[in-house]
């Protein structure tokens, strides 16, 4: 194989595999079911994807009719979970859920034989960044 | 010694003529590198890509998912184009400029995706991935910085990835286990090895990255004498003795002989090779010595002394390879560290200024006494003699 071959496959490599990662996830988060799991959470952030929530999720305080066989899974699940959230909301969600009287939820895509994919949170019932826009 | 003292010192000799002298310096003025060029441009697009991570991390929210993903894939996809046309084109430093934007953006992107799909970091495993899609990259790069970053990411991320395995899990207790700092010296032996190996097989295609390995081995080795010298007495000494206590002996001894046969095949490739002594008697210097930590009492002063004689061989080696080598900066380093660490280990062991003073002098007198037999039995012409062979 010529040298730019091999340039090209080089440089291609990462942009295909992040394509096809990226296109994998989306798949498996679009064809799955969905369930809500309650959690507690306190902060800090991530060096390259910047402030996030840490999350526990509570079993006890959790619907378990959502699964097909109305039994809860943590095993499928991880203890904590980080939620990625903006720098600038950051301070907000953190008082928030720093709050014992705020009710937090963790939405989940519960693909059939893979790992949970965390998609959203709700606090008090509501998605977090409805919440904001209401509190403006 | 600069081109220009040299070239005055062979003219003065009369080794060359003067108009020779001229040409010489002529010639290495108009082929001398662009290093400023090379440095600001590496800083330059390391800067920038650090800090679209940053602007990634700040998650702005205005800006939909898809979009972001999108501008970030279209990043991606003008850097590799650009990559790729500077090479066409030779434009070198360019080309490494370019290299390092699209290493960082790389990185950048796998922050991206794990933000917008809420992925979950699972140790350094995020760097990892990184390691492996900017391999390629780290290959065809000429130059010394992108692989001098991608290493300790590399090393640090697999290990850590590695560690999470039941059976590495285990058998890195068992190393940990055997004898204080066994899993750094197992460490730096592997990572000798791959240096050799690499070197054999691959000097004049992977020279950037043989470099940047040797680089980070001698780093590796210093940091090690660093913490066994001062770290054994000060900060770990309980927790050595109660771990290894603990310990399985059969294994020990197995992982032991282990080590000890791995040091001397490599000693034997070396030799065998004709690859420098320096980094064989470091191995075998380091390996000794921490395992002679494990029959040692807990004791400050006996501790210090260890400390102070593995740091005194390892600087002594050091010394004689560049006095064999003729390498007179290395030899000038050398006798300033020993000097240094001769006046730091009388406060260690004595403290009073009385003692370290007496100590002090006779030390010096001993350098003369040295002085004196390496004149008298001309010690020199025996190591050149056997450096020769």
């Amino acid at each position: 194989m010529s040298k730019k071959v091999w340039l090209f496959l080089s440089l291609a490599f990462p942009i295909i595999f992040l394509a096809a990662w990226t296109f994998i996830t989306e798949q498996n988060i679009q064809n799955a079911k969905e369930i809500i799991i309650r959690a507690e959470g306190y902060d800090p952030r991530n060096l390259i994807s910047g402030h996030y929530l840490n999350l526990r999720l509570n079993w006890q305080e959790t619907d378990c009719t959502q699964f097909s066989d109305n039994l809860c899974h943590p095993n499928r699940f991880e203890s904590i979970y980080q939620y990625y959230i903006p720098e600038t909301d950051a301070p907000k969600l953190n008082q928030l859920a720093g709050n014992n009287k705020t009710k937090i939820e963790l939405v989940f895509a519960y693909p059939e034989n893979k790992n949970p994919y965390l998609k959203d949170m709700l606090i008090n019932g509501k998605n977090w960044k409805e919440l904001l826009k209401e509190d403006k | 010694m600069s081109i220009a003292k040299k070239l005055e010192l062979w003219t003065s000799a009369d080794l060359i003529s003067a108009e020779q002298a001229k040409k010489i310096s002529e010639y290495e003025k108009a082929n001398r590198k662009p290093m400023l060029t090379i440095h600001l441009l590496a800083l330059a697009f390391f800067c920038i890509g650090l800090g679209f991570i940053s602007i990634i991390s700040a998650n702005w929210q205005v800006i939909p998912g898809w979009v972001k993903l999108g501008a970030d894939f279209l990043i991606l996809m003008a850097t590799a184009v650009a990559v790729f046309k500077t090479k066409q084109q030779e434009k070198d430093n360019w080309f490494e400029g370019l290299l390092i934007f699209y290493a960082v953006m790389i990185l950048a992107s796998i922050g991206l995706i794990a933000q917008i799909y809420q992925l979950q970091p699972y140790g350094l495993r995020a760097y990892l991935l990184w390691s492996i899609l900017t391999l390629p990259l780290v290959v065809i790069s000429r130059k010394i910085v992108l692989p001098l970053v991608w290493l300790p990411v590399f090393t640090t991320s697999s290990i850590d990835t590695l560690s999470q395995i039941p059976f590495f899990q285990n058998l890195l207790d068992i190393i940990e286990h055997t004898f204080p700092f066994a899993i750094s010296v197992c460490g730096i032996l592997v990572l000798a090895y791959i240096y050799r190996f690499m070197s054999y097989y691959f000097r004049t295609r992977l020279a950037p990255q043989i470099k940047a390995m040797k680089f980070w081995l001698g780093f590796d080795i210093v940091s090690l004498v660093v913490l066994m010298d001062f770290g054994a007495s000060n900060m770990f000494s309980v927790i050595f003795y109660e771990d290894i206590l603990n310990g399985d002996n059969y294994m020990s001894v197995l992982v032991v002989s282990c080590l000890i046969l791995a040091n001397v095949f490599f000693g034997y490739f070396s030799y065998k090779y004709n690859y420098s002594r320096l980094l064989t008697c470091a191995l075998a210097i380091l390996l000794g010595f921490s395992i002679i930590y494990m029959v040692l009492p807990d004791n400050k002063i006996i501790l210090n002394l260890w400390g102070f004689l593995l740091t005194m061989s390892i600087l002594i080696t050091v010394a004689a390879y560049a006095l064999i080598k003729n390498k007179e900066k290395l030899l000038n380093t050398a006798t300033a560290c020993i000097a240094a660490r001769i006046f730091f280990v009388y406060l260690q062991v004595f403290g009073s200024l009385l003692t370290t003073g007496l100590g002090l002098i006779i030390s010096g007198c001993v350098f003369l006494a040295l002085i004196y037999i390496w004149k008298k039995w001309s010690l020199s012409k025996f190591i050149m003699v056997k450096e020769g062979k």
